[in-house]
């Protein structure tokens, strides 16, 4: 817990104890599958109010670090930095619509700004590729060697037959002499997504690949609840 | 662009867009709307009423293409920002503070494609976080396994499947997988 708390405290946010262990409590069935989530459950405190914001924060922290060693893990921020929110926007997948054909590729520079008042508490700088051929899509980030993010050198993300495919590339120099592993991968059944602050994917997907998906709903400019 | 737990829970932003006329008619604009703040009471996840003057919601995000290009018959962006709300409810009133700000520029664009392969090529020693099982009949969040032959594996796979089958008998047991 401290260890986690001291993550945060680097990176600028001042958490409490109860605060951090309620919000892993409320998110640790997701990130059950190995040893440290339930460890840090088993003593979580219930009934404290935690801002989704923080929730998400230390939800996807967790999914981080379960997939690493611990001590590793705290290097990493694949999906996370600051006082992050998701944007939960589409939660299921489209009708599929008849694909309109256009292809293209893309190059660019992103900044990333993390918040609070009136401060900037951290400011990161990328490069990503984006390719495009028709309901297809695939992004590449790269950290600047001075932003980057500890442990993470490359992030890879495509998208076929409604299934997302995502790869983070370790900076091996960071590992841990006993990692196993030297990347961290995803799959799920999806054709968005998901706002995971670190990675920039989201902003990009909907900048360069969500034609298909904005095709599918069946109107625009408007309110409505997409599902 | 969701959170998978949020997903989960049938939790849902509106949105509201506006496209380019021109093909492939991408997003001119993006706004999300918050109806009410989630946050958390022990395991489960509440709906906070929003304070004034955010009583029926407010702009969770935004995206807006800054400038655009038109190549080969396509409108691309070639700037953007994406900024991100919080309501901060320790001020009187309640007000929309900027929590984060994505800006993009684009250096070049292509209107020819030349990947073929839109998976990522596994070439190095693999964690993987499997969440196609999350929406079966008996759902698993996360499978996670390790991929050391660069093969993406798919879900009619044998040791997959055995996998799954073992997560689920943690789940029928009530006994989380993290105790294995």
């Amino acid at each position: 817990m401290e260890k986690l708390r001291g993550y945060f405290t680097k990176r600028g946010v001042t958490l409490t104890a109860t605060v951090l262990t309620a919000a892993i409590s409320a998110n640790s069935v997701q990130a059950a599958p190995l040893g440290l989530a339930a460890t840090v459950t088993a003593s979580a405190a219930k009934g404290t109010l935690i801002p989704a914001t923080l929730t998400t924060l230390v939800n996807t922290t967790l999914k981080t670090m379960t997939w690493l060693p611990f001590k590793f893990a705290l290097g990493i921020s694949m999906g996370i930095l600051l006082a992050g929110g998701a944007v939960a926007v589409y939660s299921s997948l489209p009708h599929k619509v008849a694909a309109a054909k256009f292809e293209f590729e893309a190059d660019g520079e992103l900044t990333v700004q993390q918040i609070h008042g009136d401060k900037i508490l951290l400011q990161e700088s990328e490069r990503f590729e984006v390719s495009v051929k028709d309901d297809k899509w695939f992004i590449v980030t790269k950290p600047h060697p001075g932003f980057q993010p500890a442990g993470m050198v490359r992030y890879e993300v495509g998208s076929e037959n409604d299934a997302i495919y995502q790869v983070s590339y370790l900076d091996k120099k960071t590992l841990a002499p006993t990692s196993l592993n030297t990347a961290m991968g995803r799959i799920e059944t999806a054709t968005v997504p998901e706002n995971i602050q670190g990675n920039q994917v989201a902003e990009l997907w909907l900048a360069f690949a969500s034609s298909h998906y904005l095709m599918a709903q069946k109107t625009e400019s408007s309110s409505q609840s997409i599902t | 662009m969701i959170d998978s737990s949020m997903r989960n829970e049938g939790w849902e932003d509106a949105a509201r867009w506006k496209r380019f006329d021109g093909e492939p008619r991408l997003p001119q604009m993006v706004d999300y709307i918050n109806e009410k703040d989630i946050g958390v009471n022990g395991w489960r996840r509440l709906f906070i009423p929003l304070p004034p003057p955010f009583v029926k919601g407010f702009t969770r995000a935004s995206y807006t293409v800054d400038s655009v290009t038109n190549t080969g018959g396509l409108t691309l962006p070639t700037g953007f920002s994406f900024k991100e709300y919080y309501v901060e409810r320790n001020t009187q009133p309640a007000e929309l503070k900027v929590m984060r700000i994505v800006l993009a520029t684009v250096t070049s664009v292509r209107t020819v494609c030349e990947r073929t392969n839109f998976i990522p090529t596994l070439t190095e020693a693999t964690y993987i976080g499997d969440d196609r099982f999350a929406r079966t009949p008996k759902p698993i969040a996360e499978l996670p396994y390790m991929v050391t032959n660069g093969i993406w594996p798919t879900t009619n796979v044998q040791w997959l499947k055995d996998l799954y089958q073992q997560y689920q008998l943690h789940h029928e047991l009530d006994v989380p997988c993290a105790h294995d």
